[in-house]
């Protein structure tokens, strides 16, 4: 038996005597009082649920976030000037007007024809959505987990009214009562672990029905991102073809320098893809990373290296390729 | 697991991409050989259509598919604090065994009276 257990059961025990050497009928009002306050110490136990692993996986889905917002501009940055540059070219200066919102919109204007790169606005909007009702639930796990999470009070200050009670209800009936401090202050500690044992309860189930969710949000941003890298490769393929369309009427200083400019377009393109593919990767750990939320008791619990190497080598990624630019 | 519609989509992207590099391709070696390259450019110019057509699509519904999942993280979070607010309840179950104490004093003092 646990000291734990023990200390309840001593609690109990305690209470019946205290009961019985008073004589009082079971009906009576201080009786029932008295059992209904020692039973409701007794309650079951359990692990409290530590907030370092959720707030590392809160800190995790926010850097996420931050590198899809960079990661994916690039694919919206080509198509936005590669939609310029083909309006240009054929004068249509009529596509690049904004145009009034009937019914009355005051602060709304859209553009006609509805170019790509706002359908890419569009998309990268949705999933910033998805990561700030994701962050919003990671606070909602940090408001149940740790120390400091809601369902904090002062048990030790509640054992000492109980002691207080009853010892006041033992001098009332001027009877001897030997019980051992610890007794009464082994009610804080079960009354603690109650409450956290609530919160583990409550943790787990958050966990387990947000599971399919977290996996389904974790598909979606992957799709996105390869849904990103393809569209990145094709403008590349448009920006490549107009480099090297007509190359014969080139000035020669221009074509002189078409090479270098091919290299660095190709050498940018494989920089946003690879930056693409690590992003790709991170996202495919989330979820079991969740998952190991509902077990873990520490941050190191959470497996975070994997995706945290991802992020690092984003970091890194960029900033090689600031520096060879 | 099942290849869903979406990732299939991804797959012809995909293809008509790999498609459109090698109309490029084909298109500089034909004017390199001096040759009339014009009817592939126009194809090339077709395939960057189709290319742009599927991603605006793909796109959109990309962006219906997050707002149902979207729903469900809303779902989640109207739980968690539910979740959060029983918990709330739960101090106030501690508050409760506190009022517990209360009438046990004023039970001690009705038994006392009764001395």
């Amino acid at each position: 038996m646990s000291s734990l257990t023990a200390a309840k059961t001593s609690v109990i025990k305690q209470g019946v005597e205290i009961v019985k050497a008073q004589g009082i009928r079971k009906q009576s009002p201080a009786a029932v009082f008295v059992c209904a306050f020692f039973l409701s110490g007794c309650v079951a136990t359990g692990p409290s649920v530590e907030s370092a692993p959720v707030q590392a996986f809160r800190d995790s889905v926010a850097t996420l976030q931050a590198a899809s917002e960079t990661a994916l501009a690039a694919e919206r940055d080509r198509a936005y000037f590669r939609f310029a540059r083909e309006r240009g070219e054929v004068n249509d200066f009529a596509a690049l007007q904004l145009e009034s919102v009937q019914p009355m919109s005051p602060f709304e204007m859209q553009q006609t024809g509805n170019p790509l790169f706002r359908s890419i606005d569009s998309a990268h909007e949705s999933l910033g959505q998805l990561h700030d009702l994701l962050l919003r639930y990671c606070d909602a796990l940090l408001s149940i987990s740790g120390p400091d999470g809601v369902a904090t009070f002062d048990a030790d200050a509640e054992a000492g009214a109980l002691r207080d009670a009853a010892e006041s209800f033992a001098a009332s009936a001027d009877v001897s009562l030997d019980v051992p401090d610890g007794v009464f202050f082994g009610f804080a500690e079960i009354a603690r672990n109650y409450l956290e044992s609530r919160r583990r309860d409550e943790f787990d189930a958050l966990i387990n029905a947000s599971q399919p969710t977290i996996a389904r949000v974790a598909e979606l941003a992957q799709q996105l991102v390869t849904l990103s890298a393809l569209g990145l490769q094709a403008e590349y393929a448009a920006a490549y073809s107009a480099m090297t369309d007509d190359v014969d009427s080139l000035s020669a200083s221009r074509r002189a320098r078409l090479p270098t400019d091919l290299l660095e377009l190709n050498e940018e393109t494989l920089h946003q893809l690879a930056v693409l593919g690590d992003l790709n990767a991170a996202y495919g750990t989330l979820p079991s990373t969740h998952a190991r939320l509902a077990t873990a008791s520490s941050a190191r619990d959470l497996g975070l290296s994997e995706i945290a190497e991802y992020l690092r080598s984003i970091r890194r990624r960029y900033n090689e390729f600031e520096r060879s630019n | 697991m099942a290849i869903s519609a979406f990732d299939k989509k991804l797959e012809i992207l995909s293809f008509v991409i790999f498609l459109h590099g090698k109309l490029i391709r084909l298109a500089l070696v034909l004017e390199q050989m001096g040759e009339d390259s014009a009817r592939v450019r126009e194809r090339e110019a077709k395939a960057l259509q189709t290319i742009d057509a599927m991603r605006a699509a793909m796109l959109t519904t990309w962006s219906g598919n997050a707002k149902s999942v979207m729903r469900d993280l809303r779902a989640i979070n109207a739980d968690a604090q539910r979740r959060v607010r029983e918990l709330e309840n739960t101090i106030d179950r501690v508050g409760k065994l506190t009022s517990v104490l209360e009438r046990i004093d004023k039970a001690i003092a009705l038994v006392r009276n009764l001395l």
